[in-house]
């Protein structure tokens, strides 16, 4: 079973229905033209609002005056090269909720950790596809709902001392929450939908709807361990299995030696 | 050949300074001989030219056969033996009509005695020993008391009492022990030694003596001539006027002798001593290599010679001048002998109408010549040998200093080529000369090269990142193109672009891999974990994703504790694993090994099937090279070995590939040290 109904190909159909209830306000910042006017046709087509800006003082005088409810952002604007940073730091300080996803071409673990340090809640590179764009933006959405209530009674797996709301994107452990990105939760959603079964690299890709290589999805895997072990010193509930990939060792029971 | 042992050989050249010393040492020691000759044959013929009359004459009008009378030292005994004569070998030679009959005589005065040694030898036929009869001398001497005649009739060898008679006719006076005698058998005939008392001033005499010949008939050899009488013998004693004339003009340091034309010495200037002394064979060696080829080996006489026939008399004889150098084998001292003719008419212009009374024979004998040429040979050779090695050493360490920082270059090049580092330090760069000026270009090169190196490793990152921006503008244009509606045609074209966009994708990304690497290096985990188990863990899990090859472990058997960042080597791992499953074929073995050494940890990749190809080697683990000589549709930019050498060399280790023997395949090694650089 895919969480993700939300399925790309869903695109059009959304589109006819016509969603006028209430259209999602997406704001673009993005310095290159070419790429802001497709992801805004993109997800104006999906139904949403879109205001794109092609720099940070235009983008947060706007932002100040009305707060969009979803920010993407460019981390080099214009001839400021952490210029996404600054703006990230900037609406923080607006809306400690706003939902934000960099989006850049840089994609150094450096960067990916400073983003993501900012309060950003997802760190994507400009290779992605239009579709995983949409996919995570919608993800976003629908955490941000299920935050406020709106969503039905979440469905939560429970892995132990795991527990996994798929409605609510959260996960927590000993009833502790852990602060994932969207990319971060869906790993770990692969992971544990087979506990004991070894994921590969290019599984966990796919289920992440990113198209990285394995230096990314390790480095993910990496702070995904290291927010649990935040939580629990003990954690090692998330074991590399080098050569294969990853898995979810279950918990209470002796390790199964493939 | 080396540069060191070029430039030896080279310095052997040094050798012919030896070789031309001593080529100029020979042309010294002819020189200093032809000096020494020319001064002795002038002193020669000075001697020659100034003979005084009355010698010359004596010489002009001396008999065609003489006895040259010896001084003999000691009374010689009445024996047979000649033995006690000095230079027997030297006497008048004569023989019969028949030819038969071979005489030599020999005369001698001792004290107041004249003795006479008769030398007969007989043809074998003819000797027969005991048998006396028939054979006998007649002796005649003209003393001046008369004709006295003895007649020597032995009737047994041995000693005999001469019984002679004087005056003619009927004054005939019988003398009893005026004369003895003693008659020696001997292998080839018979000797008779006389002596006569009181005769030593005889002037001449004659004899007969009788034998049998071999018809059996009673012969006859006449003293003088071969015809029926007898002629008289002319005693001659030597010429001590002459002798004193001779030694009183001959220069000191040398010897002179008048010599006549059968050979016979008349006059002689008397013995001077040799100056010098004995000297070694290790002394006449080195003047035997310089002037043993014009130096004739010959026993010096220790008297003074009766008659001289050999080099240089018997030209002289001949009318020419003639110069001889021996030396003595036993004393090594050198003797230079000329002899000038003595000429009938010394003042004549043609010397046809002049005839060779004898000749003037000068010989100086010194070894002054010899010690003087081992002296200067001595310094020659050891000057020049000196000087050979001082410049051989010179030259070899010359040589082995430069062949040294030539290799000292060469191997700091070396290092440097595989540090493949940016700042290196070369040796030699401080240096004036053109080794110095060779280093710093070398130095300028690998800088150059380190950067250009540099450069291509942060290339490929830089380049992606540059072309992500207009990769996304295009991949995003064509995913919005495709939520349009779009006919068939188009959508065809579309899908192509689709799938261009993606390889270019895979492209960018896996350039930007290494550099992201690079960064991920920096905050790798480093943990200690148990390498045996990890590689099964690898294997285990190269075996699920590649179920249908056969990929094989060679484990250390026991748990191999390493500190390293697990995640990196698994990458490197990967990387060459990757490798050899794709470059391999479907049956091809993978093997994976783990070999603890004592200082290292070889991990290993082994495929069968494929073979590295020969160029390039070296440059197999740098980044954008690829030796893949198929290129398909999946884009490989040469970066996956970059990775694994990052990752060696983040462990302070190396990644090295080579070929199997035979054609057993690739192995690719990582070797890590156990210890923490």
């Amino acid at each position: 079973m895919r969480f993700n109904t939300q399925k790309p190909q869903n695109l059009s159909r959304n589109r006819d229905k016509g969603i006028t209830l209430m259209q999602r306000h997406v704001a673009i910042v993005e310095d290159e033209a070419a790429i802001r006017h497709n992801y805004e046709e993109a997800l104006r087509r999906y139904g949403y609002h879109v205001s794109g800006f092609s720099d940070r003082t235009s983008a947060f005088a706007a932002f100040s005056r009305r707060l969009p409810e979803l920010v993407i952002i460019d981390v080099g604007l214009g001839n400021e090269p952490e210029g996404g940073f600054e703006l990230c730091r900037e609406l923080r300080g607006l809306s400690k909720s706003l939902p934000i996803i960099f989006l850049t071409a840089r994609d150094s673990d450096l960067d990916v950790i400073s983003g993501l340090r900012l309060g950003a809640d997802d760190y994507l590179t400009k290779d992605i596809s239009l579709q995983h764009l949409i996919a995570r933006v919608v993800a976003l959405f629908r955490r941000v709902e299920a935050l406020s209530g709106k969503a039905s009674e979440a469905k939560t797996l429970e892995r132990g001392d795991l527990s996994f709301s798929v409605e609510r994107m959260e996960v927590s452990w000993r009833q502790q929450p852990v602060d994932l990105t969207v990319t971060e939760f869906w790993i770990i959603h692969s992971l544990i939908r087979h506990p004991g079964h070894v994921r590969t690299r290019q599984q966990l890709m796919d289920d992440a709807n990113v198209l990285v290589d394995d230096q990314t999805i390790t480095s993910h895997v990496k702070r995904i361990r290291r927010k649990f072990i935040a939580l629990d010193a003990d954690f090692d509930q998330l074991e590399t299995i080098y050569g294969a990939g990853y898995r979810w060792k279950p918990q209470h029971s002796a390790p199964t030696d493939e | 050949m080396s540069l060191r042992n070029r430039l030896l050989a080279l310095s052997l050249l040094t050798l012919l300074l030896p070789w031309s010393g001593w080529k100029l040492l020979q042309e010294l020691e002819r020189f200093l001989r032809e000096t020494q000759e020319t001064s002795l044959l002038a002193t020669a013929r000075t001697l020659a030219s100034t003979l005084p009359f009355e010698q010359l004459s004596q010489l002009q009008y001396l008999p065609p056969n003489y006895l040259v009378l010896r001084a003999l030292k000691r009374p010689p005994e009445l024996d047979g033996y000649s033995d006690d004569w000095p230079q027997a070998e030297h006497g008048m030679e004569m023989l019969s009509n028949d030819q038969l009959m071979h005489l030599r005589l020999l005369a001698g005065t001792s004290g107041s005695s004249l003795y006479l040694l008769f030398d007969v030898r007989k043809p074998q036929n003819l000797n027969r020993p005991g048998d006396l009869s028939g054979h006998g001398i007649e002796i005649l001497l003209r003393s001046p008391r008369g004709l006295q005649r003895f007649d020597v009739r032995p009737e047994a060898p041995g000693p005999l009492q001469l019984r002679g008679e004087i005056g003619q006719g009927q004054e005939v006076i019988r003398l009893e022990g005026q004369a003895e005698g003693f008659w020696l058998e001997t292998a080839e005939g018979y000797r008779l030694e006389l002596s006569f008392p009181g005769q030593a001033r005889l002037a001449d005499f004659q004899f007969k003596l009788q034998y049998v010949n071999d018809s059996g008939e009673t012969a006859w050899l006449r003293s003088g001539s071969n015809s029926n009488r007898s002629a008289w013998i002319p005693l001659v004693p030597p010429w001590s006027a002459a002798s004193a004339s001779l030694a009183s003009t001959t220069p000191s340091g040398s010897q002179a002798w008048l010599v006549d034309r059968q050979g016979w010495v008349l006059a002689d200037s008397g013995k001077t001593p040799v100056e010098g002394s004995e000297s070694t064979w290790l002394q006449r060696l080195p003047y035997r290599w310089v002037a043993g080829g014009r130096t004739v080996q010959r026993t010096q006489p220790e008297e003074t010679p009766l008659r001289m026939l050999q080099d240089p008399v018997n030209s002289a004889l001949l009318g020419d001048e003639a110069t001889l150098w021996s030396q003595d084998p036993e004393t090594a001292v050198l003797s230079n002998t000329v002899a000038v003719p003595v000429w009938s008419d010394s003042q004549a212009d043609s010397r046809v109408l002049s005839r060779v009374l004898g000749t003037i024979v000068l010989q100086s004998s010194s070894d002054g010549l010899l010690l003087l040429t081992n002296r200067v040979l001595g310094r020659l050779l050891l000057t020049t040998l000196v000087i050979s090695f001082g410049l051989a050493a010179g030259l070899w360490y010359f040589a082995t200093r430069l062949s040294q920082r030539v290799r000292r270059l060469s191997a700091a090049v070396n290092v440097a080529m595989d540090k493949d580092s940016p700042d290196t330090q070369l040796p030699l760069t401080r240096d004036g000369d053109e080794l110095g000026e060779l280093a710093r270009n070398n130095e300028t090169l690998l800088h150059a090269v380190a950067d250009y190196n540099q450069y291509l490793q942060t290339l490929a990152g830089k380049l992606s990142h540059e072309l992500k921006t207009p990769l996304a503008i295009t991949r995003s244009s064509l995913e919005n193109l495709s939520s349009l509606p779009l006919d068939e045609d188009a959508r065809r074209f579309l899908q192509r672009a689709q799938e261009g966009v993606e390889r270019q994708t895979a492209i960018v990304r896996a350039m930007s891999e290494a550099s992201r690497l690079e960064a991920a290096i920096d905050s790798a985990d480093w943990e200690t974990i148990d390498l045996n188990q990890w590689l099964h863990n690898c294997a285990e899990g190269y075996r699920s994703m590649h179920p249908q090859r056969r990929i094989e472990t060679h484990l250390a058997g026991r748990a191999v504790s390493y500190s390293c960042a697990p995640e990196l080597l698994a990458q490197a791992l990967d990387k060459l694993v990757d490798n050899a499953i794709s470059l391999s074929g479907a049956d091809d073995v993978v093997s994976l090994a783990l070999l603890p050494t004592g200082e290292h940890i070889e991990l290993t990749v082994q495929n069968s099937g494929t073979r590295l190809p020969a160029e390039l080697p070296g440059r197999l683990f740098n980044s954008l090279v690829s030796l893949r000589e198929n290129r398909g549709s999946v884009p490989h930019l040469g970066l996956g070995l970059y990775i694994v050498r990052l990752v060696a060399q983040a462990h302070g280790g190396q990644a090295s590939a080579r070929n199997l023997p035979g054609t057993a395949g690739v192995e690719f090694t990582l070797k890590l040290p156990l210890k923490k650089l």
